[in-house]
């Protein structure tokens, strides 16, 4: 096919629809009339066009089916309504799946704040090191790198005296937390406030001391304060 | 009372519509389900679809009545909800492949439904235009029905298919060297 019939096929479709620009459309005119290949593809195509035009053609249907179209109409736009009224029960079904959704969610946070919680309460458990010497030395708390520490101590009585007084305790605190031995360090001089302060301790949570990344028996001086009533 | 409506113009019945009387949109259809089933059966190629397709297409229609704008012709409005709600569907269709059952063939329920008072009878040439269009792929066939059937312009289909008026000529193009081949025993040589 020469170059100039393949610029025209190209463009004939265009030309059939009348949507060819005019500049184009005489370029088109020209060569057809000079080409009887293209001219019978013309021809060819305005056929088409009048075949699809004319035969193609939907089945012709009886009076009574456009009465039952229009009737089916009628039936589906009042269906449609029905459902829109029943709206408030599907709207219903939209709030319990949120409601569900919600609850959920919420379950999951708690999960997770309750666990960061309980994370946080110990720090040091989590961190503290594994490794156990119990052979160790008994060391004082400035002997320590990091030197037993009170975690929880129970409020002393108010008591009937004069003064303040003050009563100063050693505790020695294994590497399991507890304290194994109590010593009175410096007496209040009343013995019922040593005893109570010596049973305040053993009530007492601690943190073991540790040395050089080991958890060691350690000393600990605690004082023991009574207020006056 | 019936003789009101038939004689009502279509601007007249749809105010009435808007105001609420179901019998001015009963007339509507009355007036224009015929073209609306025939463009759908022309892309859809089969009476079940453009059944159901017309019908949806004044259901729509019916429901969005209040935002009808009356400086448009009432059936260029049908039309333009008709083929949109068609080449949804048959963009949607197109991923399903339906696997003809042995003995039936593409446009073969064309006598089944067809009334029979009507007297129309098939020729092969009307059954071998149906095939060639039925294997048109969707978008080549939306372009050639809108334009020689509907006769639209390239920017009104353009405008419809929200496509490029280049595409269009690009489709329609192919749909006729397609059709061309298909349909060559009928054709000049």
């Amino acid at each position: 096919m020469k170059e100039s019939c393949k610029e025209t096929r190209r463009l004939l479709s265009q030309y059939v629809d009348g949507e060819l620009e005019f500049s184009l459309a005489a370029r088109v005119e020209a060569h057809l009339e000079v080409c009887p290949d293209c001219r019978r593809e013309l021809a060819a195509l305005k056929a088409l066009g009048q075949m699809v035009k004319e035969k193609d053609k939907p089945p012709k249907l009886a009076d009574e089916y456009w009465d039952w179209h229009r009737s089916q109409v009628w039936k589906r736009i009042k269906t449609v309504r029905r459902e829109r009224q029943d709206g408030p029960h599907r709207q219903g079904f939209f709030w319990f799946r949120l409601a569900a959704v919600t609850g959920g969610v919420a379950v999951v946070l708690i999960a997770a704040v309750a666990g960061w919680r309980l994370l946080r309460v110990n720090p040091q458990k989590a961190k503290a090191p594994k490794v156990v010497d119990n052979l160790a030395a008994v060391l004082v708390s400035e002997q320590c790198d990091k030197p037993p520490e009170v975690l929880r101590m129970p409020v002393l009585p108010c008591v009937s005296i004069d003064d303040t007084t003050t009563v100063l305790l050693r505790a020695l605190v294994e590497t399991d937390s507890s304290v194994s031995e109590i010593k009175v360090e410096r007496s209040s001089g009343i013995e019922l406030l040593d005893s109570i302060a010596v049973n305040n301790i053993q009530k007492a949570k601690f943190r073991p001391g540790i040395q050089k990344g080991r958890l060691v028996r350690c000393w600990l001086t605690v004082p023991q304060k009574f207020r006056s009533e | 009372m019936k003789e009101t409506y038939r004689k009502a113009s279509d601007v007249e019945l749809i105010r009435r519509v808007k105001s609420g009387d179901t019998r001015a949109f009963d007339e509507l259809m009355r007036r224009y389900a015929g073209s609306i089933y025939r463009l759908v059966y022309s892309l859809a190629r089969n009476h079940m679809d453009a059944d159901d397709l017309s019908q949806e297409t004044f259901i729509r229609a019916y429901r969005a009545i209040g935002r009808y704008d009356e400086q448009y012709r009432f059936y260029t409005w049908l039309h333009r909800i008709a083929v949109n709600l068609c080449i949804n569907h048959l963009k949607r269709k197109r991923r399903v492949r339906l696997v003809p059952l042995p003995g039936s063939e593409i446009g073969g329920e064309w006598q089944d439904i067809a009334d029979p008072k009507s007297g129309a009878e098939v020729s092969e040439l009307q059954r071998d235009l149906d095939r060639a269009l039925c294997k048109l792929p969707v978008d080549q066939r939306a372009v050639i029905v809108l334009r020689v059937k509907e006769e639209m312009s390239y920017s009104e289909i353009s405008d419809v298919l929200k496509i490029p008026v280049g595409t269009v000529m690009s489709r329609l193009s192919r749909a006729r060297s397609r059709l061309r081949r298909l349909l060559k025993e009928y054709l000049p040589v």
